[in-house]
């Protein structure tokens, strides 16, 4: 069926081209905000890989890989979004987030800051792997093919970004265990 | 925590949290957006070429250079009726997708807006404009990446406010000092960001005001832009 939508979009399509933007949109949006982590940036984000998407898809050989194609492009999309972020950075603001659904209680209040803030501190290369691996469930050759990086290259970055949020929780750890060493003594 | 899992665990929890629905409003401004953009068409090489002598390559390439001169030439305006392909696409003959309930009208392009090295003008072809989905399109002859913000000029303020700011932001480049942000005076409507080279579609719905766009030339990966520049002031009436 996405085959066969990917062909006629391929050829032009445009009723074709809308369809499998609807199909993709709330995924890519999903993707696109776990890296960005702004609503706004991550519409625009979408938005763009959307039109690129259409504008480039003639250049897509294999319509079979048009999902992994999507999911590089909207990285790239993001990686752009994270540069004009900083044009205007003495004024960003940090949306608050609309979260319908929270996973469960399985995360304290404290530790979801702490990976807020560590992740926050990563390069946007780091995050794109990172959300791959941990959000779309990819192996990190899936990931290489998605987005056209060496295998190494995301064992790195994963690896990095894995040490970086690691050390932020850890470090929040400590922090209680000398609190409670504190209320002891 | 002790163990990878635990790791994996948390991380998974926390990645699951968040917005998980496109908005139809990005989706309408992105298929807005693909109607008025052509298809990039790829012209193939085949593969043979790269086994073919150096003579004969050349006989190839005068070949294809005089058939794109003839296809460029055809397609010429007012040469419309010597069958140039359309590059609109023509709709399938059983449409079976319907559109979606929410779908705006197509913008109204009111003009458009060049980026250069050196400036940001724009020019208004549409004059006065009216309130309603509008659209500019913006096209970078710059050599870096840059961006184009949309402000509308809030009650007591004027174009002549939004220019001081870009001239103060200016300033401050050229002191290398860090910008001081978004004009005060000013609402931020929406924002592109564009490669050079690439041409793109500002779009917004318009009510009555005035409005200024600061383009941002030249962002880098880290530390200041460019330079700024306001461009306008785009009148809206009722």
């Amino acid at each position: 069926m996405q085959v066969a939508l990917v062909e006629r979009a391929r050829a032009g399509d445009e009723e074709a081209f809308a369809s499998l933007a609807r199909g993709a949109g709330d995924r890519l949006l999903a993707i696109a905000f776990r890296i960005l982590r702004d609503l706004g940036h991550a519409e625009d984000a979408v938005q763009q890989t959307l039109v690129l998407a259409w504008r480039e898809l003639p250049g897509l050989r294999d319509a079979e890989r048009f999902d992994g194609w999507l999911h590089r492009l909207l990285v790239n999309a993001c990686y752009r979004e994270a540069r004009r972020g900083r044009r205007w950075a003495a004024v960003v603001r940090v949306l608050p987030v609309d979260q319908p659904e929270r996973s469960d209680d399985y995360l304290s209040v404290v530790e979801r800051d702490q990976l807020e803030r560590g992740f926050r501190r990563l390069p946007t290369e780091q995050r794109a792997v990172f959300v791959f691996h941990h959000h779309l469930g990819l192996t990190l050759p899936e990931i290489a093919d998605q987005l056209g990086i060496p295998l190494g290259t995301v064992k790195s970055r994963l690896h990095y970004a894995t040490n970086t949020l690691r050390a932020a929780l850890e470090a929040d750890l400590r922090s209680s265990t000398d609190t409670s060493r504190e209320r002891l003594a | 925590m002790s163990t990878n899992r635990d790791f994996d665990r948390i991380a998974g929890a926390w990645l699951a949290e968040g917005p998980s629905e496109l908005a139809d409003r990005v989706l309408d401004a992105a298929l807005d957006e693909v109607h008025l953009t052509h298809q990039r068409r790829r012209i193939s090489v085949p593969w043979r070429y790269d086994r073919m002598s150096l003579p004969i390559r050349l006989a190839a390439a005068v070949v294809v250079g005089v058939l794109a001169v003839s296809v460029i030439y055809l397609n010429l305006p007012g040469r419309s009726d010597v069958g140039g392909q359309d590059p609109t696409p023509s709709p399938p003959a059983t449409p079976t997708i319907q559109p979606t309930p929410t779908a705006k009208p197509t913008p109204l392009t009111i003009g458009s807006l060049a980026l250069t090295d050196a400036a940001c003008t724009v020019d208004l072809t549409v004059i006065p404009v009216r309130g309603g989905r509008l659209a500019i399109v913006v096209e970078s002859r710059a050599s870096t990446f840059s961006g184009v913000d949309l402000f509308k000029i809030r009650g007591g303020f004027t174009f002549a406010d939004i220019e001081a700011h870009v001239d103060q932001e200016n300033d401050r480049l050229a002191r290398g000092e860090t910008y001081v942000g978004f004009p005060a005076g000013a609402t931020s409507i929406t924002q592109l960001s564009i490669e050079p080279g690439e041409s793109r579609l500002l779009q917004w719905d318009a009510s009555a005001g005035t409005y200024a766009a600061i383009c941002v030339r030249g962002i880098p990966v880290t530390g200041n832009p460019l330079a700024y520049y306001a461009v306008g002031p785009i009148e809206v009436a009722p």
